[in-house]
Order: structure tokens, then sequence, then C-alpha cells
């Protein structure tokens, strides 16, 4: 294999990361060969092994990494999906791999169901405000004190189905970041062991 | 070094933070350096520093020598803080280790 080859494999092997990151990775290995020199060219690709391996750990460092910081949901899931991706590329003992993929999803599930739960109990708070809201204007007419108490009610239930629906996004952001973040670390102890 | 002890992640990042903490330096010299002392592999680094990136403990810069880009890392006011954590965490864990390996344990 000479510098070329072991580039363009590179490049084919991180292909699902984001333009940029795989951009990146290339360039760096690209200025890695020539700061090593051409005459120690086969020397280097001794040294840093198999483009698959090396692959490898761009992809697991780049799905720990997303979690430690402020992340996009939806790029927690990219991550959370390039942990899969990770697990499915490493050399690690199949049932091994099964049995932490059964428990990451059993996580995701249960996440997701805590999360969705909390959803609909603030859509439902939400409703019921926008209902108190409008017999209030409805009752207003005959009733002044029962309209001030509606509106009251109104105001108090939009609140707490706004402060839930708030609640649970972060929530869930916080709760699927950890997970890939876990997850990523397992991958990456397994490969260190 | 020899390569009886491993080098866990957390004390790779806290090497190549003390590491750029006295110069920038580019891939190249960190893996040199690194391999010498740490006994890693070649290409353990690049996702550490990739890491290291996006967590602003680093920042990089092109500088362009013999005709094309060389990517140099620089540590940042974050990185800084961030490697008084580790010099302080490690100064803690090597006394602990200390006292085991070389007096048994024995709390006098």
């Amino acid at each position: 294999m000479n510098r070329q080859e072991f580039i363009d494999e590179l490049k084919a092997r991180l292909r699902k990361l984001p333009y940029d990151e795989t951009r990146e990775a290339v360039e760096y290995y690209e200025q890695y060969f020539d700061d090593a020199g051409a005459e120690n060219e086969q020397a280097v690709i001794q040294e840093l092994g198999p483009p698959a391996a090396v692959a490898r750990q761009i992809i697991a460092g780049y799905a720990v990494k997303g979690s430690t910081a402020k992340v996009p949901l939806r790029e927690s899931w990219h991550s959370a999906w390039l942990v899969i991706l990770a697990l499915m590329a490493s050399p690690i003992a199949v049932p091994l791999a099964l049995a932490a993929g059964a428990v990451a999803l059993a996580l995701a599930i249960s996440l997701s169901a805590v999360v969705f739960s909390l959803f609909a109990a603030g859509a439902g708070a939400f409703i019921a405000g926008i209902a108190c809201a409008v017999g209030c204007i409805v009752i207003a007419a005959k009733s002044f004190p029962t309209a001030v108490m509606l509106l009251g009610a109104a105001l108090m239930l939009l609140g707490i189905g706004a402060a839930i629906i708030l609640w649970a996004s972060a929530l869930s952001k916080l709760g699927f970041s950890w997970l890939s973040k876990m997850v990523g670390n397992y991958i990456l102890r397994r490969k260190h062991a | 070094m020899a390569a009886t002890f491993q080098v866990g992640s957390a004390l790779l990042d806290a090497c190549i933070l003390a590491f750029l903490s006295q110069e920038d330096a580019y891939g190249y010299i960190l893996t040199q350096n690194a391999k010498e002392l740490l006994s890693v592999s070649e290409s353990t680094l690049y996702p550490v520093l990739r890491r290291l990136q996006k967590e602003e403990c680093l920042r990089a810069y092109d500088v362009q020598y013999a005709g094309r880009n060389r990517r140099y890392y620089q540590i940042t006011s974050t990185g800084k803080e961030r490697l008084d954590e580790y010099i302080r965490e490690w100064a803690e864990y090597k006394q602990k280790v200390d006292k085991i390996l070389f007096s048994g344990g024995r709390i006098e």
C-alpha cells in the first residue's frame, strides 16, 4: 500500500461522517505524510496500521466528543447513530456487543417513554389551560367572579404546561447525550483493552 | 517509558495540553513526542486533538511551510484551566499511589 491508497481508503471509510470532519481528518493525515517526508512513507503506513482501524478511531472519537458540549437534539441522535456504526465496525466479541446494544436500546426506549409521557402531560395541561381561557371569555358576561377564577386557572395551567414541556426537552437532550457518551466510552474502553 | 502502565484518555489529554502549554505544535511533532514518552500508537492522537479542539481547549491555525499548509495547535485559556485541573488531580493521585507502592499503604 502506498500513501495515496492509504488516504483513499481512509476517505472511503469516513464517508459516513459530516463532510467537514472527513476533510479535516484527511488533511491531517496528508500533512502527517508530508511532515514525515517521502522517504518515511512506508514506515508511517506501517506505524499507522490499517486505514480501517484509523478510521474506526476517528469515528469513535467523533461520536464521544459530541456529548460533552451543548449539542442540539438532532446532533445527539446523529452521534447515537455513529456510535452504532462504530459498534458494528469494532472487532469486539459479538455477544458482548449484542448485550451492550440491548441494554443501550432498553435505556433509549425507556428514556423515550418518559420524555413522551412528559410531553403528553405538558400538552394536556396546555390544552386544559386553553379550555379554561375559552370558558372565561364565554362566561364573562354572566358571572364575573367565575370568569376571574377561570382566567387564573387558565394562566396557571398554561404556565405548568410550558414548564413541563421545557423540562422534558431539556431532559431528553441530557438523557440522550449521556446515553451516547456512555456507549461511546464503552466502545473506546473495549478497543483499548 | 515502558508500556507496563497504560495511558488512559484523561492522562493523554493532560499530556497533550502540557506539551502545548510549552509551545504551539503540529500533528507530526506532537505524535513523535507522545510516542516517545508515552508509547501510544501513531493513530491515537488525531481523535484526541480533534476532541480537544471541539471542547475549545485547543485552537488550530494554518502556517505556510514549504509551499503547503501546516496546521498548528495552540492551547486556549479553557485548555489551560483544564490542564491546571489535571495537574492538581494527578498530584493527588500520584501521592496516593506512591504511598501504597513505597510504604505498603501504612499511614504513619
